[in-house]
């Protein structure tokens, strides 16, 4: 691998990172409030490609109003998740673990009965053009990832730090029943969660889409991913997630880069055991007890 | 508990057999022993799981992994080196037990949602291997050709494997690894993985070696899974990766929770519905796994305890209705509705 296929690599590691954090954060979000993992949220992000899909395809519409209506869309399939699979179930230690596996189920096969297994490409205004820059050439389409996050990013970070909002929602992630006691509305703080982690799926949802195929089981290796990053991470960690999936990425850009691109689950499974044997608690997480 | 002499729970258990080999006689529909052979399998799987899952109360993401190796690696001994299959059984029960021992040794390190995603993680893993390492397991083309087990000659008396003597061989497999787990959950280990379940901190205050009842219960989790694999193996003789994936191992879990954590006979009962079920819905055609998922969901949603939390509801009914003050209160009623 030379130089400029290294600076591609990383490129193109950066720009698979950034879609991964976009999805892990929600994980990590969900995880944070409630304890648990959410195995169905792959499959929130597959619905989202079919919707952008439809809405681009048959619709004609603007690729950026597209991205707003999944987004929307999303945010509320996160919350019908939500209210039907986890509500009932809060306080069971695998009671949610079971329900989301159902949903995931559910989900991914009446897909493929709606939408057929066939994979579909989306579209995009800017899959075609690219840009150079020295001697490196990039699409659009890539390019247009890595900002696109780092504004969601940002927006999240004011959101959760800065708002009324996001007081709420860290109030009810540390201490759900103190929270309640000061009128917090827990179930509320719960429900704008998944609002939010529903709006961040969709955008991947919508702009990593073009790039490979749009198909029912999309979502099933997007959560296994989700889940890497959010453990690397140390659970319900922001930072940690953005750190953990930025580096899944680039590791995983260049294990395809040696050409060995099926063993890439593989690899970063083993590179996931062997970090956790060093540091068991995430790369950037305090020792505590895991209260899940 | 009242509890039988060990004589009559033998007897009891002998005679169960011989009625259930007498019902499977009777059956003459050729795909409903298939059915029953795979309930026997995935019986077996669901149970060690929940020793694991369901007694020392860790989340573990990889059971259909260690199927998967006992399964592929009696296969292969049996096909590349010619020994007999029941000595390819026994080398696949090893492979699967020595897998379970790496992960109770990982395991050692971690706990709640961790330990769920190193499992995982073992599970992707060992999949990829079986999917990837084209040259060995044929990747994701399957493994035939397979060899099934050789006539067993006792006493002057051949017996040859047809559906019924595989059904009767799954399920002298069921009840063994029953009465296996059965001595283990009432003996001294069996205590010290329920005390780890309910409070790991405090187990080994009292001078439980967690760590090592841990590897245990990881390792005799694989150590069963092993023969139902190999018993896969030389059954279907033929084998491809897609059966020993994440969503298998998941389903494994989901069938050990829905059958109720720490009950064995909720396991028996709920592998054996969740077969079954999903293939009565056949007739709904390509609806089938949208159905299964969607009662997944409803299962846990409406029965927390599993069909044996729904077993000892109706017990708890009849005996109520008999006239017998129930000795204990309704299981799962108040954590049900009463979750904060």
């Amino acid at each position: 691998m030379d130089a400029s296929q290294f600076v591609v690599q990383v490129f193109n590691g950066l720009v698979i990172g950034s879609t991964y954090v976009l999805v892990a954060l929600g994980v990590t979000l969900i995880y944070g409030i409630l304890r648990i993992i959410n195995f169905a949220h792959g499959e929130i992000f597959m619905l989202g490609a079919y919707l952008a899909y439809f809405l681009v395809v048959r619709g004609h519409l603007n690729y950026w109003v597209t991205a707003g209506l999944v987004m929307m869309g999303c945010a509320i399939l996160a919350v019908v998740l939500e209210r039907v699979a986890f509500r009932r179930v809060r306080g069971f230690e695998l009671g949610p673990l079971i329900t989301s596996i159902g949903a995931s189920i559910f989900l991914q096969n009446l897909a493929l009965i709606l939408f057929g297994g066939d994979p579909r490409s989306l579209p995009t205004p800017y899959l075609e053009r690219i840009v150079h820059l020295g001697p490196f050439v990039f699409s659009i389409q890539r390019a247009l990832i890595i900002p696109s996050a780092l504004v969601l990013i940002l927006g999240l970070y004011l959101l959760i730090e800065r708002t009324t909002m996001g007081r709420m929602i860290r109030a009810v992630s540390q201490d759900w029943e103190v929270a309640s006691l000061m009128g917090v509305n827990p179930i509320a703080a719960v429900v704008v969660t998944f609002v939010i982690a529903g709006a961040l799926v969709a955008v991947p949802s919508v702009l990593v889409a073009p790039l490979f195929y749009v198909f029912p089981l999309m979502g099933v290796t997007t959560t296994l991913k989700a889940y890497t990053i959010v453990v690397m991470g140390g659970f319900g960690n922001t930072t940690g997630t953005i750190m953990a999936g930025l580096i899944l990425g680039v590791a995983e850009s260049m294990v395809a880069g040696l050409g060995a691109s099926l063993w890439v689950d593989a690899v970063s499974f083993l590179v996931l055991i062997a970090f956790l044997l060093v540091r068991p608690y995430g790369l950037i997480g305090e020792r505590r007890e895991e209260n899940a | 508990m009242r509890r039988w002499p060990a004589a009559w729970r033998l007897l009891a258990g002998l005679a169960l057999y011989g009625v259930m080999a007498g019902a499977a006689a009777m059956i003459e529909n050729a795909y409903l022993m298939h059915l029953l052979i795979l309930s026997c399998i995935f019986a077996v799987l669901v149970m060690s799981q929940n020793l694991v899952t369901g007694y020392t109360g860790l989340l573990h993401l990889c059971q259909a992994a260690f199927y998967g190796i006992g399964a592929y690696a009696s296969a292969l001994v049996a096909m590349k080196l010619h020994v007999g299959v029941p000595l390819a059984c026994l080398v696949g029960t090893g492979a699967a037990a020595a897998s379970g021992l790496v992960v109770g040794l990982l395991s050692i390190r971690f706990g709640g949602h961790y330990l769920a995603i190193v499992t995982l993680g073992f599970g992707v893993i060992v999949n990829q291997i079986l999917n990837n390492w084209v040259g060995l397991t044929r990747g994701p083309m399957g493994l035939s050709g397979i060899p099934a087990p050789p006539e067993i000659r006792l006493v002057g008396l051949a017996i040859t494997w047809t559906p019924y003597t595989y059904l009767l061989g799954g399920l002298l497999l069921v009840f063994l690894t029953y009465l296996v787990l059965a001595r283990i959950r009432d003996s001294k280990v069996g205590l010290m993985m329920e005390a780890i379940r309910e409070n790991e901190l405090a187990a080994a205050c009292v001078g439980i070696r967690t760590v090592r009842v841990k590897v245990v219960a990881f390792t005799l989790a694989a150590l069963l899974a092993g023969p139902a694999g190999a018993m896969y193996a030389h059954y279907s003789l033929m084998l491809v990766p897609e059966l020993f994936g994440f969503l298998d191992s998941a389903n494994l879990i989901a069938m050990a929770v829905l059958g109720g954590l720490g009950s064995f006979a909720g396991s028996i009962a709920s592998a054996v519905f969740f077969t079954v079920v999903p293939e009565m819905l056949r007739v709904a055609g390509e609806w089938r796994l949208v159905i299964y998922g969607g009662l997944l969901l409803l299962v846990v949603l409406f029965f927390p305890k599993g069909l044996a939390g729904l077993g000892t509801l109706v017990w708890e009914r009849i005996a109520g209705a008999c006239g017998r003050r129930s000795s204990q209160p309704l299981m799962g009623e108040g954590e049900a509705r009463g979750a904060p």
